[in-house]
């Protein structure tokens, strides 16, 4: 569905954010790029989705080049970044095209989707965060999207808002089956989300380990071999003089690890 | 979850009070302005100051009273607000081209934004000679100087506006697939308004502290030509009567505005589903 190929990103200044990077999200699959700060991670999303153009390579979508943002792929953002003089409704609108009464329904059924409905009238300054959040959420599904780009999407809340909205997520995922790419500092999060994580590493950012992962949707938290996974992730995101040892740790039981670039 | 459960029970008291709260705001701006007349009153009573030099508070509303009584105060408010009105409009409507155009268009900007800004830097008054050289001593030169005072204002505003608006909120835009037209009309224009309403209240103060000028420089009539009448015939009263009468039409017309644009910004808001 999604492909990048030898896609970089090196800015005018002549910092490389991003190394040539090859990746494929097929059709329904969750992808999750783990990394620490500043390792180009949301470079890459923003190359992903067209936003930003890539100094080399090219970003295909369903075969097709991207050279702008496509509508059948959605965003969602760190911040809710609602406009603040439209309602709730309003905000899930923005940018819907189409006769009124489909727009009306897509917004109706992306309301109740997040469990919003009842806030339609509200403006964004009488939401809390986490309800911010999901508006921003109700607004990426109203369209309709084929695949949904996410940006740290849960980084600004609690953590029990955090994992309540993560939970969220992955029952809309299961019911509209789509196709996410996240990207993320958080390995929790990742494994939660997911069920293929890369790795990246800054300095020039590039993806040095990719897992795939079999755990359960439901409390996959709970789930024997989480804890040992996270460990593991936690240890590649490591800079690599640091995490030396790296060879030395547990077998993953649910997981098929590979380097890619070591 | 708390605050919106409030927000909706608690919404109809909610107002009740702010009304009531609004009401003593209201007054209390008039104590400070009364309490001032009154003083001024009672010492003036007593001629502390040759009243001719400093008229009593009472004597002055007699000289806005017998204005009024004969119609001629009609006659100067009108003319004034007529001209206020006349430069505000053509100032405010040229600003809000070009401002709007320097907003959003780089090339533009750097093309017609540094010629305006030091256009800025001269003194309004300056104008005063060249327009009434180029547009006769009438009407035409007056209003061109208060189009001139209430220009700059809206156009910074506006300008500013524009170039404030989030960069993470276009961002949504351009990811919803809208174009360059789509990005102005749905977000910087509404994104910028604020400011926008801010830049016109800041040009309206303006046009009226030029209209003064442009009366002052001369005319037959109007409430400026009624400051130089009163210094001419030495009347301190109608100097002052002119003075009030400044003030009170100046706080008329802000409040005026300043109501419009809420409803303006109302409407922005109430905009149902069919802006997007």
């Amino acid at each position: 569905m999604l492909q990048l190929e030898t896609v970089s990103k090196t800015y005018r200044n002549g910092f490389t954010a991003l190394e040539p990077i090859d990746l494929r999200i097929e059709a329904g699959e969750r992808v999750a790029i783990v990394g620490s700060s500043g390792c180009g991670k949301s470079t890459l999303l923003r190359l992903a989705a067209g936003l930003c153009p890539p100094s080399t390579g090219r970003v295909l979508l369903h075969g097709r080049p991207v050279i702008k943002p496509e509508p059948s792929v959605g965003f969602i953002f760190q911040e809710p970044r609602l406009m603040p003089w439209l309602t709730v409704e309003q905000n899930v609108a923005f940018g819907l095209r189409g006769p009124a009464r489909h727009r009306h329904a897509s917004v109706s059924s992306a309301l109740l989707r997040v469990g919003l409905t009842a806030y339609g009238h509200y403006y964004p300054k009488q939401l809390s965060g986490g309800m911010a959040q999901r508006v921003a959420i109700a607004r990426a599904l109203a369209s309709a999207p084929q695949l949904i780009l996410l940006d740290e999407p849960f980084s600004a809340l609690d953590a029990i808002k955090r994992a309540e909205l993560q939970e969220h997520f992955l029952q809309l995922w299961e019911s509209e089956q789509l196709s996410t790419l996240i990207v993320t500092h958080d390995v929790e999060e990742a494994i939660v989300l997911a069920d293929r994580i890369l790795v990246m590493q800054p300095h020039p950012g590039r993806i040095t380990e990719e897992l795939r992962l079999d755990l359960p949707l439901d409390n996959c938290r709970e789930a024997p071999g989480f804890e040992a996974l996270k460990k593991q992730l936690i240890q590649s995101l490591r800079p690599p003089s640091v995490g030396a040892g790296q060879t030395g740790a547990d077998p993953v039981p649910f997981a098929v690890a590979h380097a890619i670039h070591g | 979850m708390t605050t919106l459960t409030n927000v909706v029970t608690d919404r109809a008291p909610r107002r009740r009070l702010r009304g009531r709260l609004r009401a003593f705001r209201g007054a209390r701006a008039l104590a400070l302005p009364l309490l001032i007349l009154l003083i001024w009153q009672v010492v003036q009573a007593r001629a502390v100051v040759p009243t001719n030099l400093l008229p009593t508070p009472s004597s002055v509303l007699e000289t806005i009273g017998t204005l009024a009584s004969t119609g001629e105060l009609a006659e100067h408010i009108a003319i004034t607000s007529w001209r206020v009105l006349q430069g505000f409009l053509l100032g405010a409507v040229a600003a809000t081209v070009l401002g709007s155009i320097t907003g959003v268009s780089r090339t533009a900007r750097e093309l017609i934004d540094p010629l305006l800004q030091s256009l800025r830097s001269i003194p309004s008054l300056a104008w005063v000679p060249l327009f009434i050289l180029w547009l006769g001593i009438y009407e035409p030169s007056k209003v061109a100087l208060i189009a001139v005072g209430a220009f700059f204002p809206v156009y910074l505003s506006l300008t500013q506006g524009l170039l404030d608006v989030d960069r993470k909120l276009v961002e949504v835009g351009r990811m919803v697939g809208f174009n360059r037209l789509d990005l102005v009309r749905c977000i910087l224009i509404p994104a910028a308004l604020p400011a926008y309403v801010t830049g016109l209240r800041g040009g309206l103060g303006l046009a009226w502290m030029f209209v003064v000028a442009a009366e002052v420089m001369g005319a037959s009539k109007g409430l400026g030509f009624l400051l130089v009448d009163g210094q001419q015939t030495g009347r301190a009263s109608l100097i002052l009567a002119s003075i009030l009468l400044f003030a009170l039409l100046g706080k008329l017309t802000d409040g005026l505005l300043s109501l419009l644009s809420q409803r303006l910004l109302q409407w922005q808001d109430s905009h149902s589903l069919q802006a997007a």
